[in-house]
């Protein structure tokens, strides 16, 4: 009888209202919106324009589908649709392929091809505001909720990534979505499908949300183990409903589901499954190993420092978001495991709220965790962990909280809230700045322990990645370049410089030269990596200078250096004992 | 009662009250309700000792702080350019300019037509080059960031950025392989075989040609969109990329080093004969050398390929061995000094040796120097 049920111990989280999903929807609107004004100021960095390409393929093969001269299930058919970067699921690949199809070449509502692909991500990026807001409301409240869902809105790097048509934004999103469900689900059966379907969908968009059923299975442990103190026995009383049920539900869910979606959503694993799949697998259990520059040492090989990412989050989320996290995660940590400790005697609300707070820090502290692991490849930076960050911006909405309580102890109702918000409008004030002055820069941007970009040179942090930057050079290059220049584009990708000449944003009769092409062109567009120095040192060698023309610096930082062959190549003279 | 209904008991209030909605009084069970963190508890409740709480704010302020500090030391493009026109007009012969931090290269864009040179480390700069040096000194690094030795004639400022102009003591570069590389003559030998380089692309040396000299020529003076066509089939117009002697500049201890190829050969001696060396009593040779940092450790590779490789140091062509240098395997830019004399034959002859050629990426810096006089 569910009448007669007790709450299972995750029931002691608020339900959010109608209001509460009104503001998160207000407050994703919003985030959609910058983001949608912003699309062309982000630069397309190497992976993204081999997403924009496989979009293609991807978005006509569905679209196929709707013609019936077109032989979709044909393996000729998948080929040419999923054949290219079949190393990555498809579903991000087709909604950036149905969108710039319909949005730009069917209806003209997005007037340019990159922001046409980019859409869905920003949805995603945007509607990750709402369900950090709605976590928030459910753990802590409404205050919390707004503070999560503008610390998440107002961390430069998620505002970077959540322009771009690949996957990294999109994978937050499924991890919340995921996560979110999971914590409905512990409640309601009927949720339990929507887990499992999200699992799929999140499986669909990257290989990361592989580890969130670990992660929650984890949370469940816990919280099983927690009604086993209250109640003697795993096993609910008759009649009634404990966590076995909820989480076996879950786990059949996600087990049968998960699998099921990612297969089906996935045409090119119709036809030679199992190689295929064996392909994806080893792909990504053996992928290479890229250098990365991190305090002043260039790895390019395992093992990796397990502080990576733990130092890197602690340079690059703003000061305030950071401070307000860490108590947060302090204060939660401390409850954690005082309830941990307690005896099962205590308050049922206060054992209620062991397995949130679990929750919460194992979905913030894994996605870090696999990162640090020594031999994981690291050469994302802060993107690969990035599906922890909307915890950690619940958390640091609990920590804006506690500080207030901390400070004013007495503050109650409207008091309280103006507090809150006042501490909100420090802690956001700052950050929002940070994100409009260095957003469209994300990989650069460090926060002041890091003495900002500047600092962070000092420190020997990298700041760019894989040429997006050079979209901050192209209107000096269409002004100087001469008609058919030829431009040495280093990091940046002939797709990338296609879809710059499709916007408009670069001349068309500019010419790509390829990669290592330094000494076959008169312009060379230089991405500042510390492991790249060789290939501006190879412009410096066949152009005969080490000055750039033209320049992009974030904070006096060498971001983009442009050069230019100052004279024609000439036979070489015959000196004295030559020939 | 549905299973979603469970979701909100109703004996479970607002953590926080909803804006503008009465306080929530009853049962909540947050953190903040454990009995040592209730407000009668706290010291900070009776205002005679600071409440810890205010540090977060604090901290928070300290860290906007921080970042308007550090901007304002960024400089503009337009100290950059105001200094560098000051530059520009001051300069004379023999001087030299250069900019510090690394890292801070905005000045670079206006460094076109001044005898520019990169300083990685000012505390171990080699100005001996050099009879004055211009210092652009950035985010609070100036000419007192070099090594003692030196003496400030001016300093200027421009917001943010420092000039300083640098009288350069110590010892003087008399002598510089690499500047005078076109009058080097290159060999390579085993035994008794001699193998001449003397093929000159433009930056260096090349024993070996694919094409005869005047079609090398041709191919390596034809427009860039040409060699762009051309590039898969004929890449170098002809020439080795690797086994030459070179012009150069390269990665070596993690900064740009400028040197001279100088690639050894498993088997063979490579010798450069430097016919014009101004070898004198009381000169000293400064061998600066390294392999690249992409052949010793910036690679995925398990250990270098890289062998050991050996440097001798010779009076004239054939004259008698000055010094040897063993050079191993290992990550860095070494100097090796020692002093010389004059020889009949005249010049200097440094050979190199290796048991392997394969990523002998080896780049060296030769000078001469001697004593600082006025009338340099």
């Amino acid at each position: 009888m569910a009448s007669t049920s007790p709450m299972g111990p995750l029931g002691a989280l608020r339900r959010p209202a109608r209001l509460d999903h009104a503001i998160g929807l207000l407050l994703a609107a919003s985030y959609f919106a910058l983001l949608l004004g912003n699309s062309l100021d982000v630069g397309v960095p190497r992976d993204e324009s081999f997403y924009f390409h496989a979009a293609d393929r991807a978005g006509d093969w569905w679209l196929g589908l709707l013609d019936s001269e077109v032989a979709s299930f044909s393996p000729e058919e998948i080929k040419k649709g999923f054949a290219y970067n079949h190393e990555h699921p498809v579903l991000m690949k087709s909604l950036f392929g149905l969108s710039h199809h319909i949005l730009h070449d069917e209806l003209g509502w997005v007037q340019h091809h990159i922001t046409a692909y980019r859409i869905p991500t920003m949805l995603m990026a945007a509607l990750a505001l709402w369900l950090a807001h709605l976590l928030g409301v459910m753990i802590r409240g409404r205050a919390v909720g707004i503070c999560a869902a503008l610390c998440l809105a107002f961390m430069p790097r998620v505002f970077f990534h959540g322009h771009l048509a690949c996957f990294d934004a999109p994978v937050t999103f499924m991890t919340l979505l995921i996560a979110w469900c999971y914590l409905k689900a512990a409640r309601s059966r009927r949720w339990a499908i929507a887990a499992g379907l999200a699992l799929g969908l999140g499986l669909a968009t990257k290989l990361n949300t592989f580890f969130v059923p670990f992660t929650l299975l984890m949370v469940a442990i816990v919280d099983g183990w927690t009604w086993k103190r209250r109640h003697g026995a795993l096993r609910a009383p008759e009649g009634q409903r404990g966590p076995l049920t909820y989480y076996g539900c879950i786990a059949v869910s996600m087990i049968v589901l998960g699998p099921l979606v990612f297969f089906a959503h996935w045409p090119w694993l119709w036809y030679e499954t199992v190689d295929r799949l064996q392909f994806y697998v080893s792909f990504h259990a053996r992928h290479v190993h890229y250098p990365v520059d991190y305090l002043g040492h260039l790895y390019f090989r395992p093992p990796f420092p397990v502080h990576f990412p733990f130092v890197f989050s602690a340079l690059t989320i703003p000061v305030g978001i950071l401070i307000a996290g860490c108590v947060g995660l302090a204060v939660t940590a401390r409850s954690a495991w005082r309830q941990f400790k307690a005896a099962p005697e205590v308050g049922a609300a206060q054992v209620d709220r062991r397995s949130a707070e679990v929750f919460l820090l194992l979905c913030l502290a894994v996605p870090a965790l696999v990162i640090a692991l020594p031999y994981t490849p690291i050469f994302g930076g802060t993107k690969h962990w990035m599906p922890g960050m909307p915890f950690f911006a619940v958390l640091a909405g609990v920590g804006i909280e506690r500080i207030v309580r901390g400070i004013w102890p007495a503050a109650e109702g409207r008091g309280l809230t103006l507090r809150i918000a006042a501490l909100t409008g420090l802690v956001i004030a700052p950050a929002a700045w940070a994100t409009l002055a260095y957003g469209d820069h994300g990989p650069a941007y460090y926060n002041a322990l890091a003495g900002g970009p500047s600092g962070a040179a000092e420190l020997g942090m990298p700041r760019n990645f894989w040429g997006f930057s050079s979209v901050e050079v192209l209107d000096e290059l269409n002004e100087q370049a001469e008609e058919g220049a030829l431009v040495w584009w280093h990091n940046a990708t002939r797709g990338a410089t296609d879809a710059y000449q499709r916007d408009g944003l670069l001349r068309k009769d500019i010419r790509y030269t390829g990669d290592w092409t330094a000494p076959y062109s008169n312009w060379g567009v230089y991405h500042d990596h510390r492991e790249k120095l060789p290939e501006e040192l190879d412009v410096w060698r066949a152009y005969g200078t080490d000055w750039p023309v033209i320049g992009f610096f974030l904070d006096g930082v060498q971001i983009i250096g442009v050069y230019r062959r100052p004279a024609p190549p000439a036979a070489p003279p015959i000196p004295p004992g030559g020939r | 009662m549905t299973d979603t209904a469970q979701l909100t008991p109703t004996d479970d209030p607002p953590l926080l009250p909803a804006y503008g909605a009465p306080p929530a009084d009853s049962v909540d069970p947050s953190p903040r309700e454990e009995p040592r963190e209730k407000p009668a508890d706290r010291p900070a409740a009776s205002g005679r000792r600071f409440n810890p709480w205010w540090l977060a704010p604090l901290a928070m302020i300290a860290g906007i702080a921080l970042i308007v500090h550090r901007r304002a030391a960024v400089p503009e493009r337009a100290d950059w350019k105001a200094a560098t026109a000051v530059i520009a007009e001051g300069l004379a012969p023999g001087d030299g300019v250069t900019w510090a931090p690394h890292w801070a290269g905005e000045g670079r864009l206006f460094l076109h037509g001044l005898p520019g040179f990169h300083l990685a480390e000012p505390a171990e700069a080699d100005l001996a080059r050099y009879d004055r040096v211009w210092l652009l000194g950035a985010f609070g690094r100036s000419a007192d960031d070099l090594p003692a030795g030196h003496r400030v004639l001016d300093r200027q400022t421009f917001g943010p950025l420092n000039l300083d102009l640098v009288e350069v003591g110590g010892e003087r570069v008399i002598g510089d392989l690499r500047a005078d590389l076109e009058a080097v003559r290159v060999t390579r030998s085993k035994g008794d075989r001699v193998e001449r380089c003397d093929f000159w692309d433009g930056r260096g040396w090349h024993c070996t040609l694919r094409k005869s000299p005047d079609r090398t020529r041709a191919c390596l003076g034809r427009p860039v969109a040409k060699r762009l066509r051309n590039r898969r089939r004929d890449p170098h117009c002809g020439l080795d990329p690797w086994l030459n002697v070179s012009r150069d500049v390269r990665v070596i201890g993690d900064h740009p080093r400028r040197c001279v190829w100088f690639h050894p050969i498993g088997g063979k001696t490579l010798r450069a004969h430097w016919p014009s060396a101004p070898v004198a009593d009381g000169v000293e040779a400064v061998l600066d050398f390294g392999f690249t940092d992409k052949v010793i450790t910036d690679h995925t590779r398990k250990e270098t390929r890289t062998r050991p490789a050996r440097l001798r140091l010779r009076q004239g062509l054939d004259g008698a061995v000055l010094g040897e240098q063993p050079v191993s395997p290992e990550k860095g830019w070494r100097r090796w000094r020692l002093p010389i004399a004059p020889a009949e034959g005249g010049g200097l002859s440094v050979e190199v040796e290796t048991e392997a050629t394969v990523d002998a990426h080896l780049c060296i810096d030769l000078t001469l120097r001697g004593p600082r006089t006025g009338a340099e």
